[in-house]
């Protein structure tokens, strides 16, 4: 019973069900147009008929006078078929013909007329009666007050039309029931698809994140629907990975920090008589504390640069001009460092993006240099800064002849707080390269790192985004 | 530490601090207080927006997220009535986004939790000297430097300095805030327009650049270093 409420209650069966009535309506005004149209041109055909017959009697009358119509009267009766004739004199007293009994009142006047009518047929010379039935007949007045009457018995016709209605009723009771049938027979298969589908949600849901939906491969809706679905909870678990990847790395990262800022102030707190040392101690903590918060800070960027879309901020962005404004922002740094910066910028790199972001991309990019790069004291090292299309792409590039990263790391490097052993001991968060990774993976970019050149030692590192181009005006 | 060259050079503000938080808000107050300047509380939307209407202050410090009335819509509020007392907003969010719909909304600057109070106070006197009008004067003076906005020519004791149009940008707005201390973000944001966290000391590279051109050869420095806040420029040592 519940099973039935619940099948009624599908779409698949509301929508058979209305597809089956439109179904229904459209049968019904079929057959009822061809009945009606067969009808019409038996109608048609039958007075074209009658009235050439007439005609035909009415020239024996002519040529023949009444003998003449007599035999021709009684001569056509005699024929087999549906033929209906008649002749009476003035006042309706036949004189020939095969009907035994007909209205009077229906002779007064000319016309066509249907007609209940009682036939006779001439069985071995004795007339026998036969049962009322009906005629389309065409009455004509002749002169000297006969009254002709040529007809066509449509008894057949009426059976014809009867056959027509027996055939719709049927027909209307054989869609009901292939909808009815068809209807519950396919939500019964869509319900069990759907179905299986709230079954694997309701297990992930209770936390069997790994749980997919079944796909059978045929690429129906269904099919596209689960693949949707599941390619939906793939990109979920991946951020719930990254999520706790973030908290995993708080807690172990900043942990280090933490405790430094903590013994400082206990190791302060304990020089009772101090105030130089305090204030030392402070100013410490403080700095601590700073770069305690950039390295939140950062971390909170990379979460919301790859959980985003971030596109209602994004609009046109000339990347050229970011890089031209960030190189000249970290030139004296760069200088002081002992690099030499080369820049390649091609007009009209436009990107859609956020300048921000892209700003603290190259930035970020221009910190790495300056750290691993850098020269010291020593000649300057050649840096070079490009920004070209190609093709369809923006890419940017930076190229340092520093220590560069193993190629085997590379991919190693652009996770969170990756910092090779070679690196411990200079300043930076190993947020750096991560935060560029998902801000070019924000901007629907790639980064890709490789060694300037390979041959060389160092071989040196080189770092391209590659971000899809918008056509500049 | 960096607050006695606040105290001296100040002009003494009447702020409204409107923040939810009483601990951050009395830190915050005490603060600006020891600063020289005045302080009202509110500790809701509704309220500050009524204190707003009520006191004739020189800044509004707004927390984003307030009971009864959120700081977004306070501003707004505040902007349709014709009231253009600056603002600065304080947000707990704080990417790129949060910071844009801030400034639309009516904001004048936005400063993202946590932050250091030196930079709060230098943003906050840097807005209320706004209602000084520093955009009509065409050429800044601090001592015997003197900067032609309209020429493009810095002198100093009357002997020319020449500038690259970067540097000269800089000092344009450190002396447009002469007597202020104005902090690194604050120099990114307005000399760079660039809102983002350079890791290393990018500002200070550029400001010993600009110190050694408007310095070298003069007995008197100029351009002092606030520690822990930023820089200022003026006569006297800090």
């Amino acid at each position: 019973m519940k099973t039935l409420l619940r099948l009624l209650k599908s779409t698949a069966f509301r929508l058979s069900l209305v597809y089956l009535l439109v179904f229904a309506v459209f049968a019904a005004a079929l057959l009822g147009f061809v009945g009606w149209q067969s009808r019409l041109l038996f109608n048609d055909q039958l007075s074209a008929t009658l009235n050439a017959e007439a005609r035909g009697l009415a020239d024996t009358f002519r040529l023949e006078g009444i003998r003449g119509l007599v035999d021709a009267v009684e001569a056509r009766s005699r024929d087999p078929g549906g033929g209906v004739y008649l002749l009476t004199t003035f006042n309706g007293e036949p004189i020939a013909g095969n009907v035994a009994a007909i209205p009077t009142q229906s002779l007064e006047s000319e016309g066509v007329y249907r007609l209940p009518y009682v036939g006779e047929t001439s069985t071995d010379g004795g007339n026998r009666a036969v049962s009322s039935r009906e005629a389309i007949a065409q009455v004509f007045h002749l002169p000297g007050g006969f009254r002709l009457v040529v007809g066509r018995d449509v008894e057949d016709q009426l059976d014809f039309q009867e056959v027509i209605r027996r055939a719709s009723y049927f027909a209307a009771a054989l869609v009901v029931l292939l909808g009815v049938f068809g209807g519950v027979y396919i939500s019964r298969r869509v319900l069990r698809r759907v179905d299986a589908m709230s079954d694997t949600s309701q297990r992930i849901m209770a936390g069997n994140l790994a749980e997919r939906l079944a796909t059978d491969g045929s690429g129906d809706e269904f099919d596209r629907l689960a693949r949707s679905v599941n390619a939906m909870l793939d990109r979920i678990n991946e951020l719930l990975h990254g999520l706790k990847e973030v908290s995993d790395n708080i807690a172990h990262d900043l942990r280090t920090p933490l405790t430094r800022l903590r013994s400082r102030a206990e190791d302060a707190l304990r020089q009772t008589d101090d105030p130089e040392g305090h204030r030392a101690a402070l100013e410490a903590t403080v700095e601590e504390a700073d770069s305690l918060m950039a390295v939140f800070t950062a971390l909170l960027q990379i979460a919301r640069a790859e959980a985003g879309s971030g596109d209602e901020s994004f609009e046109p962005v000339d990347l050229g001009a970011v890089a031209r404004d960030v190189a000249d922002l970290y030139g004296p740094a760069l200088e002081d460092a002992s690099l030499s910066l080369a820049i390649d910028i091609a007009d009209g790199c436009v990107v859609f993006g956020d300048k921000a972001l892209l700003g603290q991309a190259i930035g970020n990019l221009l910190d790495n240099a300056i750290t691993h790069a850098g020269n010291g004291e020593g000649d300057p090292s050649p840096l070079s800064l490009s920004v070209a299309r190609e093709g369809g792409r923006v890419i940017l590039s930076l190229a340092d002849l520093g220590p560069g990263i193993p190629a085997d790391q590379h991919d190693h490097v652009l996770e969170r707080f990756v910092r090779l052993e070679a690196s411990r001991s200079r300043p930076g968060s190993g947020l750096g390269l991560s935060l560029v990774a998902a801000i070019s993976r924000l901007h629907k970019g790639t980064i890709v790192l490789r060694e300037t050149e390979r041959d060389r030692d160092p071989p040196g590192l080189t770092v391209m985004l590659s971000f899809p181009g918008m056509s500049s005006k | 530490m960096a607050r006695a060259p606040f105290l001296r050079y100040a002009l003494s503000m009447k702020i409204l601090v409107v923040e939810d938080d009483r601990e951050a808000a009395g830190y915050v107050a005490k603060g600006l207080t020891e600063a020289g300047h005045t302080v009202d509380q509110a500790a809701d939307g509704e309220d500050g927006l009524h204190l707003a209407r009520e006191g004739a202050f020189d800044v509004l410090i707004v927390d984003r997220m307030l009971p009864k009335r959120d700081g977004l819509s306070l501003i707004a509020e505040l902007r349709d009535e014709g009231r253009q007392t600056p603002v600065l907003i304080l947000s707990a969010l704080g990417d790129v986004d949060d910071r844009v719909t801030g400034l639309k909304a009516g904001g004048d600057d936005y400063l993202t939790k946590p932050f250091s109070f030196v930079e709060l106070l230098a943003r906050v006197e840097a807005l209320g000297r706004r209602g000084v009008p520093r955009d009509s004067e065409t050429v800044y003076r601090v001592g015997d430097l003197e900067l032609d906005r309209l020429a493009h020519r810095v002198t100093r004791a009357g002997r020319s300095i020449p500038m690259q149009p970067r540097e000269f940008r800089l000092l344009e707005y450190l002396m447009r805030n002469a007597g202020q201390v104005v902090t690194r973000t604050m120099l990114l944001e307005h000399v760079w327009e660039y809102h983002f966290d350079p890791k290393t000391n990018v500002i200070d590279v550029h400001i010993s650049r600009l110190r050694g051109k408007i310095e070298r050869g003069f007995d008197r420095p100029l351009l002092h270093t606030v520690r822990g806040a930023g820089y200022t420029i003026r006569e006297d040592a800090p």
